[in-house]
């Protein structure tokens, strides 16, 4: 499988572009790091790619094909803060239903006790709602994560127990990957290649 | 000493079903000091109650919260009158959110709180040039600067009241990194002139360069106050099980991380509240939690190295 970004273009408004001429491409199995300071366009390309937002220009294919207008999207977002992804007045376990992933195999897969399935989000804290935001993620059908920040709200244990999991998932599974970090370090842990944001955006 | 925390503690009046009243306990006996020219930073999970702890000392808990303990600031014992007194004179915050800027005032009202006689825009113009804000700031809106700009409008804030002592609330998250390191240094400026500052942070990474002591705070407790220096190489010199289990998760460290959750407040175990994901636990970490007898040099484990 290969994600393919075309010389995508995205504005808010018409003549503002928040990045433009932009390429790439990710291969199932590889994990990619993109690096750049906060507010330069990182997180709307992420959103982007996940199909929140319609470029105004350019393509994404996955395999030469378009991605998939309904229904679930094979390229799934992870954003910092879980709880605002989450409907509060939903039990986790409904959380999980939500995307038919309320089972015993995915509790596992992501160290959640059973205890937690009966709490409200607001009940957990971030490192534990960020291993529900994951698992919704990764339901079967998803080729390529985009993790935008995903542990920057967490303490080095909590970042290194959510790392440890989503890793394990991403190779059993031969998904790719794309992390959108200001952590240099937690880039060179995790994946294979790191790039700019900026150097996306050079026309050819 | 500037300041000095003695057996703090902090409970929240909570009530489950039927109206029952419980007990919500959120910081524990927590005991530290803090000298002149230091910074300290207490880092843990997010959520742990740090925040707490930093409200309890600038006075401004929610009613519903039951505090015992003393704090000590400049020799004195403070009451909550005079907590109120000293807030945003002696003891000046500094809050994590942007948002506590006023959108609507230009930033050299807010920096001066209105009163812009000639002794303050003096002092204004001082603290804008200490931190590297053009002086054309002053006649902008929060919304015309950039993130970076408005932490650096809200260090202005807090300088003006000429404090001794700065709490400073999460300073990392959601900016980059040279702004991060910006701010960081700031503080390191400020805290060289002889002032204190009590930093929270859930990133250890960042911060510890900039830390004359860090203090490693666990469901309530601190566990463990390291000096700088204890911070080698995968953190052999730090005493605690739980602050090597921290440093040593850091991706620039062995990014391993412990299984396990810190407990919830109210469900806090008897003895060592760490115990249920200590590697060296026994029978005798489950009787009493352990002591943490920092003016010694101890830490908070009866099995420490
Ligand atoms: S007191 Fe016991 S359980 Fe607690 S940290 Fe020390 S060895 Fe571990």
């Amino acid at each position: 499988m290969q994600l393919k970004a075309q010389n995508l273009g995205f504005s808010y408004s018409p003549g503002y572009w928040i990045f433009r001429h932009l390429q790439l491409q990710i291969e199932s199995g590889q994990k990619i790091a993109l690096l750049g300071p906060s507010g330069c366009g990182k997180s709307t390309l992420a959103k982007v790619l996940a199909q929140f937002y319609q470029p105004q220009e350019g393509q994404i294919y996955l395999n030469q094909n378009n991605l998939p207008a309904k229904g679930f999207c094979p390229v799934q977002y992870i954003g910092q803060n879980p709880e605002k992804m989450m409907n509060p007045r939903l039990k986790m376990a409904q959380v999980l239903q939500e995307a038919q992933q309320n089972k015993a195999q995915v509790w596992e897969d992501f160290a959640i006790p059973t205890e937690w399935l009966n709490r409200y989000p607001r009940e957990l804290s971030g490192g534990e709602l960020q291993r529900f935001a994951i698992a919704r993620a990764l339901a079967p059908g998803v080729q390529f994560v985009i993790a935008d920040e995903i542990t920057t709200m967490l303490d080095a244990i909590s970042q290194a127990q959510i790392w440890q999991l989503l890793n394990k998932q991403i190779e059993d599974r031969h998904l790719g990957l794309l992390l959108i970090t200001h952590d240099n370090n937690l880039a060179q842990r995790v994946c294979h290649e790191s790039y700019s944001f900026f150097d996306l955006q050079k026309k050819e | 000493m500037l300041l000095e925390v003695e057996n703090l503690s902090i409970s929240f009046r909570r009530y489950e079903n039927k109206a029952q009243q419980i007990l919500l306990p959120v910081v524990c006996n927590l005991s530290f000091s803090l000298d002149y020219g230091q910074i300290m930073s207490v880092v843990g999970a997010s959520g742990s109650g740090k925040t707490i702890l930093l409200q309890a000392i600038l006075g401004i808990l929610p009613q519903e919260a039951i505090v015992q303990g003393n704090i000590i600031f400049q020799g004195q014992t403070l009451t909550p009158k005079q907590q109120r007194q000293l807030c945003g004179k002696k003891i000046a915050y500094i809050p994590q959110s942007v948002q506590f800027l006023d959108p609507l005032m230009r930033i050299e009202h807010q920096v001066c709180q209105g009163k812009r006689d000639t002794t303050n825009k003096k002092r204004q113009e001082q603290i804008f040039s200490f931190l590297g804000l053009p002086p054309a700031t002053g006649r902008l809106f929060p919304h015309q600067i950039s993130g970076g700009m408005a932490r650096k409008v809200l260090i202005a804030c807090a300088l003006m009241s000429n404090a001794d002592l700065y709490l400073v609330d999460e300073p990392t998250p959601g900016l980059e990194e040279s702004i991060v390191q910006d701010f960081l240094q700031t503080c390191r400026a400020i805290a060289d002139q002889g002032k204190s500052i009590l930093l929270i942070s859930h990133d250890i990474g960042s911060i510890l360069p900039f830390s004359d002591k860090v203090a490693f705070f666990y469901a309530g407790s601190i566990l463990e106050i390291a000096n700088q220096a204890d911070f080698t190489a995968n953190g052999q010199n730090l005493r605690h099980p739980f602050s090597k289990a921290l440093y040593q998760a850091l991706p620039q460290n062995n990014f391993t991380p412990i299984p396990g959750h810190a407990p919830y407040s109210g469900k806090l175990p008897n003895g060592c509240p760490f115990a249920p994901r200590c590697p060296k636990f026994d029978d005798c970490c489950q009787q009493e939690p352990p002591f943490l007898d920092w003016r010694n040099g101890k830490v908070a484990c009866f099995h420490a190295t």
